[in-house]
């Protein structure tokens, strides 16, 4: 049995299964063993559902960039 | 002299399994300790197996604190075990050194203390972009601000240009502690783009695609309507062109001018 990050790699990476159509993706994910529920998931694009099931974070922060520095730089002086 | 530790910002791209580059993850894989900064706790779970000793930058956020003293504790992490001469790896969503803060500054402090450092590129959002929307940027100009910088200051913006507004789930707040601000905040920001734009001229909520399972979010809905729409700390504007673009006469005459000059300098 694989497991889902396993084939969410292989999802992202394989031409084959990047945007296949929904069967498919269906039978990469019957051969792939998954439970029932992660099937589900990701055939639903249930982020949420995956993360349940995994139990791992959800409340990501992902802005890693303030516009403030540019106010600490001196001026140039045109004249 | 340069030191012992050494430090590389690499960006993992933007969709899980798409994007990683192979030189990104030699050194994710290969660093004696990798730190990340990612966008999705998916993908923090699928970087953390490329590497015994992975550690999330996560728990430095917290709403209501500064991201700027969550910025520098993320240089001051990564910087902390360089001095310790470890082979450290940052592994960030996206492009390491696009709208990115932490990475640039954090490779600047370790060159100036003598250390090895440098960024290896990444995937963006932007790339992203472009490919998901299908225009080119060179085909009339683009134009990038961080959407609360672009409200804290005067711009002179092209409106024959595409005008890109990132971080809008955060738009007009100036504590850096917000992880969302509300519709009022975008009031604000449409009055400043109705200096220049119709309300009823069409925009784009973006949002790329991080799981593979997923499709870009491409919201078309009028300026005006902007306030109210589903925005979250993920989402981008995207303003298309609303003229087109202004001859200058002037400037072309001169440039004939100098065309005709050449051409009687060869004869």
């Amino acid at each position: 049995m694989s497991d889902v990050i396993e084939f969410l790699e292989r999802m992202g990476k394989d031409s084959q299964l990047r945007h296949a159509p929904a069967g498919a993706l269906q039978r990469a994910l019957s051969d792939a063993r998954m439970s029932p529920q992660l099937q589900a998931a990701v055939m639903g694009g249930d982020q949420a559902g995956i993360e349940a099931v995994l139990g791992i974070n959800t409340n990501v922060c992902c802005m890693i960039y303030i516009p403030r520095d540019e106010e600490q730089l001196p001026l140039r002086r045109t004249a | 002299m340069e030191q012992g530790g050494s430090l590389v910002c690499v960006g993992i791209g933007m969709t899980l399994g798409s994007h990683i580059t192979p030189l990104a993850r030699s050194y994710i894989e290969k660093a004696d300790v990798v730190f990340t900064a990612l966008s999705d706790g998916i993908i923090e779970l699928w970087l953390a197996r490329m590497n015994n000793d992975v550690r999330s930058l996560q728990p430095l956020y917290k709403e209501g604190k500064s991201r700027a003293e969550t910025y520098r504790q993320m240089v001051e992490a990564m910087l902390t075990e360089v001095r310790a001469g470890k082979q450290v790896c940052g592994a960030f969503y996206g492009h390491p050194g696009v709208f990115a803060s932490p990475p640039h500054k954090a490779i600047e402090i370790a060159r100036a203390e003598g250390y090895r450092a440098h960024m290896e590129p990444g995937v963006s959002a932007e790339d992203c972009l472009y490919a998901d929307l299908g225009f080119d940027p060179g085909r009339v100009g683009c134009q990038h601000y961080e959407a609360s910088q672009f409200m804290f200051y005067r711009r002179r913006i092209d409106p024959s240009a595409y005008l890109i507004l990132w971080q809008i789930g955060v738009a007009g707040d100036q504590s850096f502690t917000r992880f969302s601000t509300s519709a009022e905040y975008r009031k604000i920001l449409v009055e400043i783009l109705a200096r220049d734009y119709d309300l009823t001229h069409e925009v784009i909520v973006y949002k790329a695609a991080t799981l593979p399972m997923h499709v870009a979010r491409m919201e078309r809905l009028p300026l005006g309507t902007l306030p109210e729409a589903d925005i979250d700390m993920h989402a981008t504007l995207v303003i298309p062109p609303a003229r087109p673009l202004e001859p200058d006469p002037q400037i072309r005459a001169r440039l004939s001018a100098l065309d005709a000059a050449a051409e009687v300098d060869r004869t």
